[in-house]
């Protein structure tokens, strides 16, 4: 059983660009933007649009174009699966046949329009959480879904959550480590056998790691209570957001430049 | 004893955090590859001791954390079915406490159900047509899914009856 030393949470990369400082509130609303223009388009102009675009954005937001690869990792063989099934099965004109494997002009294009959809889909999702923080995206969400509170959509509780939430992982990550220690001290033995007999070991692992998150609940709410914290209603924060001429004219910017690519495409390929 | 909502909030928001650092704590690596955490245990336990509706929220949380520190996206649908809605169905096990099992069936199979829809939105958009996608889903998440939803409902079976009385 080992522990992942020094592992980074999540994918942030805090660097001093024109688009880490920009809202995230604004991000957010843009990828969205980004996601569905990407879905629209489905040749060659469209994905060379998007792909383009995407350049600008790596460019300015200062981050290594091996870095930002590097992110759509776990799912390349998922590309690479979904690219391969049309590249044989697509039926149409055979460009290439090797006994019952037989590749057409037709899948080829499949082939490489899925992969390449896939691809930017990632990579437009990834560039969100590499240039904001997961407390940044906490308070854009919760803001952005304020409006539902209306109808009893608990955005601030929920935000509350996501926040505690990030700040606990690192330390109960370092609390297991200690519990797995100290029963492994007492000859527990956590890496042999089965899956069942595993999970038998792991038990007095699991009950003091329960009793600690329950007193540490039971702290944090006393604590906060004592700071006379009582919800969402008329609470203030410490780093308000706040929503720039720069996040207006990216956010028009991007919609922009989606409808435009949507458009072009669809008249170049009538 | 702080106030019953404040403690719920915070204790939901621990079952989340839990649940996340369990999931980079490997108990078992399948032969093809995938492997086998824990991360559902705290979100049952959760909703196990304060009930559907709390538990749904932990969940929420849990799956949109999981989305934000390394998850991906494809299809809008496929966002909202693997992560958020993934983690908060397994809060169903509150519904059905006796006995203990069925619940934590309920649970498991309600997230099964939530990763073998989104494995068909996946490959209606993504596959060549007339493809089974039915099939194609279930093999594809049933070969994981299944023996790490297992695993969680023989832990919580396990851990309930030793953490049920503690306050």
């Amino acid at each position: 059983m080992k522990f992942l030393n020094n592992m980074t949470l999540g994918q942030y990369v805090p660097v001093d660009s024109s688009i880490h400082s920009l809202d995230p509130r604004c991000k957010i609303i843009a990828t969205i933007v980004c996601l569905t223009g990407v879905f629209l388009v489905s040749g060659p102009y469209g994905f060379l649009s998007w792909g383009l675009f995407f350049a600008l954005m790596v460019m300015l937001s200062r981050l290594s174009g091996g870095l930002i690869l590097s992110t759509s990792r776990p799912v390349w063989i998922l590309i690479a699966f979904t690219s391969i099934i049309h590249l044989f099965f697509t039926q149409g004109t055979p460009v290439f046949s090797w006994g019952i494997l037989k590749i057409t002009h037709e899948g080829l294009e499949m082939a490489a329009r899925m992969g390449l959809r896939l691809l930017m889909l990632v990579l437009f999702a990834g560039f969100l959480t590499l240039t904001t923080s997961p407390t940044e995206l906490a308070d854009g969400l919760e803001s952005l879904f304020s409006p539902l509170k209306r109808f009893g959509f608990p955005a601030h509780e929920l935000a509350m959550m996501m926040t505690i939430a990030l700040r606990f992982i690192p330390t109960l990550l370092n609390e297991t480590e200690r519990i797995m220690k100290a029963q492994i001290a007492r000859g527990a033995d956590l890496d042999r056998g089965g899956p069942l007999r595993r999970l038998r070991a792991f038990m007095p692992v699991l009950v003091p790691l329960f009793v600690i998150v329950f007193q540490r609940a039971d702290d944090l709410a006393t604590a906060m209570e004592a700071r006379n914290y009582t919800g969402g209603e008329g609470r203030t924060r410490m780093y308000p957001l706040r929503w720039s001429i720069a996040d207006t004219a990216t956010l028009m910017l991007t919609v922009l430049f989606a409808v435009a690519v949507t458009l072009l495409e669809k008249r170049l390929m009538a | 004893m702080a106030n019953r909502k404040v403690r719920i909030l915070v204790e939901g928001a621990l079952a989340a955090s839990l649940a996340l650092a369990l999931s980079y704590l490997r108990l078992w690596r399948m032969p093809q590859g995938g492997s086998i955490t824990l991360e559902n245990v705290p979100l049952f336990i959760f909703a196990l001791r304060w009930g559907l509706r709390a538990g749904f929220g932990a969940g929420s949380v849990a799956g949109i954390l999981q989305l934000i520190l390394g998850g991906y996206v494809v299809h809008p649908v496929q966002a909202l079915l693997d992560y958020p809605l993934a983690f908060a169905v397994l809060s169903l096990a509150a519904l059905w406490k006796r006995p203990l099992w069925g619940g934590l069936i309920l649970g498991s199979g309600a997230r099964f159900l939530c990763h073998l829809l989104s494995g068909v939105v996946f490959f209606a958009a993504y596959a060549p047509e007339g493809t089974n996608v039915w099939a194609y889903s279930a093999i594809y998440n049933g070969s994981f899914m299944l023996p790490s939803l297992a695993l969680s409902v023989a832990a919580v079976y396990l851990l309930w009856p030793r953490l049920k009385t503690i306050e």
